[in-house]
This record gives C-alpha cells, structure tokens and sequence, in this order.
C-alpha cells in the first residue's frame, strides 16, 4: 500500500536529540534514534533560509536531513523546539 | 391545575388551547400570555436562534400571512429554557422596522446624497471595482532571497548583526544570502474584506472561499476586536482556542469566579450561575466596577483595569503555597513535572524579561525555552515536581512575587479581600470539587490579551479544573456568532478550522508549507488531510496531486505582522487599500482610534456596506462636520437580511452550532449575505471567463455552484453546510477493499478526511454536523433528557459533538472517576473494544475528548492520527498532550504583569513598563498617548445589557428608549472633586480625541489605592454613534479615545485601560 502524504511527512522529518557542534556530532530520532557524524562543511538552514553552522541547532528542534548536490548533508530546520509547545491555533 | 411555561407556549402556538387556558383564569401568568397567544394563533412556528450575543438563546418565529407577527425564546432549549433578554425580545424589531433600509443606496464621489440604484447595476459595479482594485494591486509573485542590496549599517555602540565587527552574535552566524528565489504569492492587498460574527456559519465560510479565491489577504471580522487573543490563549493552554465548556454545567460548580459582567452581558445564560447558587456554589465577581454581576455575588472584588495577570498571578502562588493545588492532576495532565533547559530565566531572574530578548527586534529569542531531552528524545519529568528546573519550580518562583501585598499595590485590591476569595476559590480544588471561570473582554482588550487569558487558564489548571463537571473555562463572546466567525477563517491569519495562511518566506511551497507547520506529535499531524480535504472543497477538480492540491492558488501573506484589523485600517489612510466590503459590522465605531479609522475610510477609493441599517460606515461620508464633497469615495449600501429571513447556523460560545430558518422573505432588494457572496462570486467569474492569465485560475477554478434561486437568488445554504461537513469526491474503499463512501456523500466524520484527494472538506472541525442528505444536526432541538443534562440532540458542538473538551482529564490516570461527585467519563475495561476480540473503551455522559479505544496505560503512540499521545495525555491537540502551564507565546512563557501602555503608576513588579514587544502603530499625532500628569483617570470601557455592540440597538425603538442616552459613570468622590452633578454634561478627552457625554455619578465605581496613591476611575459604554432612531441612541463615539496598540500575537487592541482626562461642561 502506498504511504499516505500524512504518513510520508511524519517519517520524513526528525528531531534533535543532542548537538555536538565541536565533534560534529548529532542526534536525532525519528521511528528510532541515530547518530550522526557530521561533515565539517554540513550546515543549517535556519528557518530563515540564512545558512548556519549546527550550533544553531536546538534539541527538539524539527528538522529534515537533505544531501546536497556536493555530497555533504544539510540540514534543514522545519520547526523550532519551542513551536512546539506554542499554541497549534493562533 | 399548573402550566409550566415551556408546555403553555408549546401549546399556544398552533392551537386554541392556550387562549382556553388563559381565558380560565388559572393564574395571572397565563392570562398575561394568553394576549400573546391571539397574536400567534394558527401562526406558522419557524425555528429561530438570536442574532445578537453568543449564548445563542433558540427562539421561535411566528408568521402569519408571510409576515413575522411574533418572536419567542424556544422553551425546550436546553441552554436557555426559553428565555431570551432585551435584545433577544425585541428581535422582531429587526425585520419590522421603519429605518430598516430596503433599496440599494449609491452615493457617487464627492455626491451630498444617495441615489437609488438597481440591485444588478450596484452587484455589476461593485464587481467591476473588486475587479479593477486586484488587477491593479495584484502580486502574482516576489523573489526572495539574493544579495542584498545594501549593507546595513551599524551605529556606534549599538549591537550590531550577526558577523559584524561589534555585533554580540558568535561570528559563525554570519549572514549567508539564500539563493534569490521567485515564489508564487497571488495576493492582492488592494481591497479589504470585513466579514462579521453576526453572520452566519456558511456566509462567513463563503467570504473566507472566495476573499481567498481572489487573493485578498485584508480579511477579518469582529472578533478580532473582541476575543481574538482568546484563541491562543486557550490554545496555548489546552489545544483548542475555544470554551472548554458547557453553559449548563456551570450548575455543577462549586466556585464561579466572572471577571466580566456576566449577568448583564450575557444574562440568560447566567441563570446557571444562580442555579449553581441556589446549590450551595459560592460567587465571586471579579470586576473594576460593581454590576448586577457583583450584586448577585458572594463576594465584589473591585479591581484595576489591565491588571488582571497579578490577580490571577497571586491566585496561583496561593494555590501552590498553601497546598491547595490539585498534585496529582498537575502531575499527570500539564507540563508541571517538565525539565527545562538550565538556560531558560524568567522576569525573576532578568527584572521583567524572560531569557532571550531582543531589545533591537522588540522580539524574544526563544531558543531557551525549551525541555530537557533525554538520550532517548523524550521530555525529562520529575513526577514529584521538586527538581529545580521542572515547569512547576519556575512557576512557583515566577509568581512567589505576586503576593497578597503586590495584588493590593497592583490591583487596588485590599489585601484581606484578596486572601479571603484566594482561599475559596482555590478550595474548589481537588478529586471533589471544582470551579468555574469566565471572562470576556476585560481580560481580552489589552495589550497584554493572550496573557492575561492565560494566566486565568493556567489557574485552572493549578487546580484540576479543565475537562471537569463544574470546571473550566468559560468564554463569553458578545456576538451571535463570534465563535463560528473564527472557525470559518474570516481572519487574516488562518484558514476555516485554523490552519494558518501560507507566509511568502516560509512557506513557498505546499512542502514547506505542510513541514513548517505540521507538528510531529497530537491530532494536528493529521494536518495534511485538513488542509488537502479544503483545497479540493475549494477548487475541486483542479486541485490535484500534481499542482500540490492548487497551494499556490492560495494568496500568501508577505509578513505575519500585517492585514489585521488594526494594520488595514492604517493601510486606508496610506493609500494601500484603495477598496472595502464590510459586512455586518459598524468599524466607524467599533474600531480602535475611530476618529482616525473613519478619516482613513474617507480615503478609499470605494467602499460596499452590506447591512440592515445606515449605519456609521455607511455614513462615513456625511460624519457631522465633514463636507461631503472633501470625500471621493464611491459607498455603495446593500440592504441586508436579519437571521430570521435566512437560513443558516450560528455556533455560540460553547461551540453549539444552532439551524435558524428562513421564516419570511426580506423586504424590497434585501437579502441574505450569502446571496450578495454568492452574486459576487459568480460576477466576479463571469469577468475573468475570458482570462487566459494564471493569476486568474484562482478565480475560475474555484467551486461556486450554490444553486441561487428565486427572485433574490438566495443561495441553498445546506449545500454549503453540506461542503463545509465535507463529502467523499469519488468512491471510497478501505484498506480491504470495502466501500465506504459513494461519491457525493457526505463524511460522517473527520477520522475519514483523506489527503489523496479523495475527501472535500470546508472545515474539518465541522466534520459529522451534517452525516448524511437530511440530517442537519445543526437543526436537531431535542430537549434534555434524563442523565444528558447537556442535551446532546440539541444541535452540533464541535469537535464531533463534544461538550466538556479535554474530557480525559475528568478521570483519573488510571481511567477512574476522580470522584463519583464529578465524574463525566471513565475507562470501562469491560466494554467491547475496537475489534471484536478486545475490550475496553470510554465511556459515560460526553463523547470523549480522547481516542475511544485508547486505554488509560496506553503507551504514546509512535504512528497513526493520534501520533504521540499516550493514555494520560488528556490534551490531545497540544504537542506534549499535556495542559501548558508553561507555554511558547510571543511576549513570555509564563504571563507577566506590565502595565498598561497609558497607566497612573510605573510598574511595580519590575523595571518593564509595558508589554516589550507589543504593537504600537506609527501614525503620528493621530496616536499619541497619554500620561498621568496630563490624564490623571483611568478610563474603562463596558457593554449594556439593552445595547449591542456598535449599535445595531441604537436603530430598534424598543430598545433605545430603555435608555436615556450616552453616559460617563463616575464615582461619588471624584464628581465632588471636579463639582460635578448626576446628570451634567461632561468632556472626556484623551489624545486621540474628546467625546462629550452625560455624567452618571454613582456609588458603583469607587477610587483604587494604587501603591498607596488614590487612583480615580471612569467607565463609559461605548455603543453610541452619531446615528439612531431617538435622541436617546445617538451620542459621541467612545472608541475615538482609544489608541492604536495591539497585543503582539493577535493585534487586539487595548481599550479596557486608558488614561483620560475628565471635565465638567462640553465647551
């Protein structure tokens, strides 16, 4: 059975466990958890579009994992940590 | 012999029994109403709802030879026993009414007077200038992104950007431009759209479909001014931006605690107050001015005006302090037990700033405000609320300043009152008993409005009180249909049933779009069938996989701080907004800083007032001491139809979505909204039929088939309802190949929304209010029976029919009761499960708030609708599932007292003055603000019991002579100080403008001791304009001494506490 889009966005989407900018190294869970050793050139996109190294990062934060055309993931900030205990109706 | 009200009016209304009984002489309350029922005998008897507050009192219409002959309250209504006020008495007036206008008016620019214009001529050129205005103004797409163009530059001393030389921010966060992109935005900000909570469900479901259809962006209703911080405010708290409530289970409270005027504002519905009391529950009314409210309460506790959060502040110290908190509750259903991160301060640590402020963007950096994670991703707890770092310490610590000492410096409240009311309301607390709260506009208008609510929700949550019999929070909206409004999406900032509006930056695509604003956890992730579901409702066939369901048909906001209220008003005055449709609503008076809002309406280009009466608007043109001919805008007025002339459902504000029925038709050209959207819409399509541009596909692809029929083309508003509910667009089989739906039919709920494009649906939150072709549940009226004391036949609550929300919460973590006193509903293990070959389900007397089948051991869910809920995780919209008692709002985690932006005293519980990121508009001398020194009063403003709103009232005779006219009530001390008598008249003067009125010098508003310093106060009504059927309706505009402030989440504005100036005489 194909995967619904409701499905595919809640498998396609992780979140920040722990952030290690000095070691490169990240945390993330999605159905379990994973890490990540980073390349030196991976960056953040902020969820102002404005690139950014991983200490931007937040744990919690929401984020997609993308590789690049350069072979070096970026990745990508969806939402913030404190979106999610924000109201969900505004 | 005895007959109760409800039979005698059952009887009388067809039949002659009543007139036989009247005649017997049986008491003198029949005979009395026997005269009533010869005017309504053999009178055809048409469902009804009131059309001015939100109790929504259902009403019977009487008609006799096509004509409404009488106009009762409904005696089998649940919520109102048949009762109406006033207002809802003199509905008839409404329809038969002498200033009723019934031709369309035209008033050309610069022209002294109306014309009469045939309806088509007006319909045809209004939509020619819709037209016009979008063409001009239209932005199909922007480009974002790139170099930019100038470096900015920084002054010296001051904190630079990221990767400047001087700038504060690590030199890693330099600024990389992102590659220059074109995104598609198809928005128009040339017209503004004022839909209105007085009209109905499906008109304000019509504005928001085709307002979006055509790219406007400028859409709001009245409850923007009114209880738009009540919807993050809620949900923030709990989930969902609505009563948690019923109105009938306020019987069941054992403390009520009304911070607005209950029992004037919304009198039929305060008889469960009474009711309440006559059961041993004690009141207490929390008010700057003593009302009836006060005089029916236990206890008056007279507080200043925008100080609110102090009082609730205390309340919840005390609680906690005194031991007097619900542990268990708070351990299991909020965030109490949360760790958060070490980084994250409080105004206690940072002298009235929360961790993260940005004093250059006025904004908070958030990144502090979040929980501790464990290795595992999970939020760190401690179930015994001790940890230093847990939700609960920093609450404690936030408001161990907010003593009893403070709430008397603060509020004016004296201490002992304070500590006397804080122990009776907290004793409602615990497994046996519970209170209820209410508000409305005292807690809502200010420029602290989503905090003030908060911190009243998060009191209850201290003490166990959300979900609960007797608990909860009640709001209390002051139109018919404030509440509908809001769910339909006639709002700036979201779509019929919240969603948000795209952001050009955020949101350039429907991926980013559903990623950004989709949360991983609680029902919301089933946010893409919502989402999808309403494309297809909108565009139908051409909303399809391939072009991401028509996303970018949707026009999409440039900023989140634009189109409100408030920011379109001052777009007028700029020249931005060149084109206006109001609706139902009166913003000549109704606005903020009117004088200034109606200057700014003299500058449109043309303007379309569709209502019952001349109103204010309607009449901006030929204010008294404006020259007609200084003002080029074309006003086009469209007569309008009452309630009573139309179909449609109005949802009062426990949700209660109530059918009333076209009993007549309207007289002359008027006719009902619908029909105007509807005749609008098809316009509008026929004037871009020739159009091969794609900024006009919105236009013509939108689904616009209504059906309008008859010499007014009244559109058939179930197929609307039907469309709102939601239907299956093809044939539907499950997982087994078994059908399910048939294409066409309706849904039965929103567990069957679809995000394949195989479900239509205008509002998911709507989804089971019309199951299938004629069951309307909006129009079932079946009195309460039995145990359902909260009638669930009688009409439609959202979501699916609930009535107390967070329902999970009324047993305890293991599904038990928490008390047989004040059980609702409870886990019976016992009941047939889900499948066949399980047991165990909710049950009891609401339709849970909480998957069915979901037992109280229920680990979090790793997949499905209800993704990371577990079986006590109550708030099952809340990401956390739990009850915020800490929360993400733009100006605090927690709510934190700042004065109001004009006030007699600095703030004393910190160095803030004001709301540091509150809105504040830049429109020069037309919003000064004042200061003690100049404007030594605080001014209130309030609402009566025999006047609605912006003055619909000021046009019905029955109601305009129950009052003399416009008044100032002031004090007894104050008047003698300033040798003012009851009765003379008076000028109260602000900077924004002066009105004159009478001065009512009364015993009822009495001096505050603010920090030990004698404070005056002075209360005005604000329904007054220059326009009314008797000297006695027509007075100066109230809102003309107001500023142009806003709440930062939601732009309301601050009206509840002003600074004023006050003198005897009115030269």
């Amino acid at each position: 059975m194909t995967q619904s889009l409701t499905d595919w966005l809640q498998h396609s989407r992780v979140t920040v466990v722990a952030v290690d900018p000095d070691h490169h190294r990240l945390r993330v869970k999605g159905e379990g958890c994973t890490d990540l050793s980073c390349h030196e050139r991976t960056v953040v996109i902020t969820e102002d579009g404005v690139e950014a190294p991983l200490g931007a990062l937040n744990p919690g934060d929401v984020v997609r994992i993308d590789e690049t055309d350069r072979g070096v993931a970026t990745v990508v900030v969806l939402r913030r940590v404190w979106e999610q205990i924000a109201s969900p109706e505004l | 012999m005895s007959l109760s009200r409800r039979e005698f009016l059952k009887y009388s209304g067809t039949s002659a029994t009543g007139v036989a009984l009247g005649a017997r002489g049986v008491s003198l309350a029949p005979v009395e109403a026997a005269a009533t029922s010869l005017r309504i005998k053999e009178a055809k008897v048409v469902p009804g709802v009131c059309p001015y507050c939100a109790v929504g009192c259902a009403q019977l219409i009487y008609v006799k030879d096509g004509k409404i002959v009488d106009i009762e309250g409904d005696p089998d209504t649940p919520h109102t026993e048949g009762a109406l006020c006033p207002k809802g008495s003199s509905t008839y007036q409404l329809s038969i009414n002498a200033r009723r206008l019934t031709k369309a008016l035209y008033r050309a620019a610069g022209s002294d007077k109306w014309e009469e214009k045939p309806l088509d001529w007006m319909m045809a050129e209004i939509a020619k200038r819709v037209k016009q205005a979008r063409d001009e103004t239209f932005v199909e797409t922007v480009t974002l992104g790139g170099p930019p163009k100038e470096e900015p530059k920084v002054k010296k001393g001051e904190p630079g950007k990221p990767g400047q030389a001087d700038s504060p921010y690590p030199a890693e966060m330099k600024k990389a431009a992102p590659p220059a992109k074109v995104v598609t935005v198809n928005r128009c900000e040339g017209v503004a759209w004022l839909g209105s909570s007085v009209l109905d469900n499906e008109e304000n479901y019509l504005i928001a479909k085709l307002s979006r259809g055509i790219g406007l962006v400028n859409v709001e209703n009245s409850a923007r001014l009114c209880h738009s911080a009540t919807v993050p405010a809620l949900g923030a708290s709990y989930g969902r931006g609505a009563m948690t409530t019923n109105l009938i289970d306020v019987i069941n409270a054992d403390v009520i605690m009304p911070t607005s005027n209950w029992a004037e504002c919304h009198p039929v519905s305060y008889k469960w107050v009474m009711k309440a009391k006559e059961r041993g529950a004690k009141v207490i009314h929390v008010d700057p001015r003593f009302t009836r409210t006060s005089a029916t309460a236990d206890y008056w506790v007279p507080i200043r005006s925008g100080t609110n959060i102090v009082f609730f502040g205390g309340l919840i110290s005390y609680a906690i302090e005194s031991g007097k908190y619900f542990h268990d509750y708070v351990a299991h259903y909020t965030n109490a037990p949360f760790l958060m991160d070490p980084a994250f301060k409080t105004p206690t640590d940072l002298d009235g700033f929360f961790s993260g402020f940005d004093p250059e963007k006025r904004m908070y950096d958030q990144s502090t405000w979040k929980y501790q994670l464990d290795g595992e991703g999970n939020a760190k707890r401690d179930m015994t609320l001790k940890d230093p770092n847990t939700v609960f310490q920093h609450l404690r610590r936030h408001y161990s300043r907010y003593t009893a000492d403070m709430v008397e410096k603060v509020c004016g409240i004296p201490k002992a009152k304070f500590l006397e009311v804080a122990d009776v309301y907290c004793s409602a607390s615990g497994p046996e008993k519970t209170a209820t709260a209410s508000y409305a506009l005292q807690l809502n208008q200010s420029t602290n409005g989503v905090q003030q609510i908060r911190a009243l929700c998060m009191l209850q949550l201290v003490l166990g009180n959300v979900g609960r019999p007797g608990g909860g929070v009640v709001a209390l909206r002051g139109h018919s249909n404030v509440q509908g409004a809001t769910d339909m999406g006639t709002l700036y900032h979201m779509l019929p049933g919240y969603p948000p509006m795209p952001l050009q930056g955020p949101h350039p695509t429907f991926k980013d779009y559903l990623e950004k604003t989709t949360p991983t956890t609680s029902y919301w992730v089933n946010n893409p069938k919502f989402v999808i579901s309403q494309f297809k409702a909108w565009w139908g066939d051409a909303a399809t996989k391939d072009n991401d369901f028509a996303y970018d048909y949707l026009p999409k906001r440039e900023k989140a701080d634009a189109y409100s209220h408030q920011h379109f008003m001052v777009g007028m005055r700029e020249g931005k907004v060149k084109g206006f449709i109001c609706q139902g609503q009166n913003p000549a008076v109704d606005s903020p800083n009117a004088k200034m809002v109606r200057g700014a309406m003299r500058n449109l280009k043309w303007m379309v007032v569709a209502d019952l009466f001349e109103t204010e608007t309607a009449q901006v043109w030929k204010e008294p001491g404006i020259d007609p001919k200084t003002c080029q805008t074309e006003v086009f007025f469209i007569p309008a139809a009452p309630a009573a002339e139309k179909d449609g459902s109005l949802t009062n504000t426990m949700r209660l979505a109530q059918w009333h029925q076209r009993a007549v038709d309207s007289p002359g050209d008027a006719r009902s909204d619908a029909a105007f959207i509807v005749d609008l819409g098809n316009r509008l399509k026929k004037l871009y039929a020739e159009s091969k541009e794609k900024k006009d596909r919105p236009v013509l692809d939108l689904v616009w088939d209504y059906k309008p029929e008859g010499p007014k083309q009244e559109p058939n508003i179930e197929l609307v309802l039907r469309e709102i509910n939601g239907f299956a667009t093809r044939d539907i089989t499950d997982k087994d190949g078994k059908p399910t739906y048939k294409a066409g039919q309706h849904l039965k709920t929103f567990a069957h929304l679809a995000d394949d494009g195989s479900t239509a649906c205008g509002n998911w939150l709507m989804t089971g209010i019309f199951p299938e072709e004629g069951k309307n549940l909006a129009a079932r009226r079946e009195r309460a029976k039995g145990a359902d004391y909260m009638a669930h036949n009688w009409g439609f609550a959202w979501p699916a029919n609930r009535r107390i929300l967070y329902n999970r919460a009324s047993a305890d973590p293991s599904g038990k009761p928490w008390s047989e006193r004040k059980k609702l509903i409870w886990w019976d293990p016992e009941a047939p499960g889900a499948t066949p070959d399980t047991k165990g389900k909710w049950v009891g007397g609401d339709v849970p708030d909480f998957g069915a089948f979901t037992a109280p051991n229920a680990p979090r869910a790793k997949d499905g609708p209800f993704k990371g809920i577990g079986g006590t995780d109550a708030f099952i919209m809340r990401a956390d599932g739990k009850g915020g008692l800490l929360a993400s709002v733009l100006d605090g985690a927690f709510p934190e007292h700042y004065e109001p932006f004009e006030s007699p005293t600095k703030n004393l519980l910190s160095k803030v003055q004001n709301n540091p990121v509150a809105k504040v508009w830049n429109i020069g001398d037309t919003n000064e603000l004042g200061t003690p020194d100049k404007y030594p009063y605080i001014l209130t403003t309030y609402r009566l019991t025999e006047h609605h709103a912006a003055g619909t009232s000021r046009h019905v005779p029955w109601l305009s002579e129950l009052f003399p006219g416009h008044f100032a009530e002031i004090g007894v001390e104050m008047a003698r100080e300033l040798g003012i008598a009851n009765g003379d008249m008076i000028t109260v003067e602000t900077p924004r403008g002066k009105i004159k009125v009478r001065a009512m010098v009364t015993e009822r508003i009495k001096p505050f001791i603010i920090d030990g310093k004698k404070v005056y106060q002075v209360g005005i009504p604000w329904h007054w304009g220059w326009a009314g059927v008797m000297q006695s309706s027509r007075g100066d505009i109230t809102n003309d001494l107001v500023a142009s402030l806003g709440d930062p989440t939601t732009f309301i504005q601050e009206s509840k506490a002003l600074l004023c100036n006050v003198r005897k005489g009115v030269a």
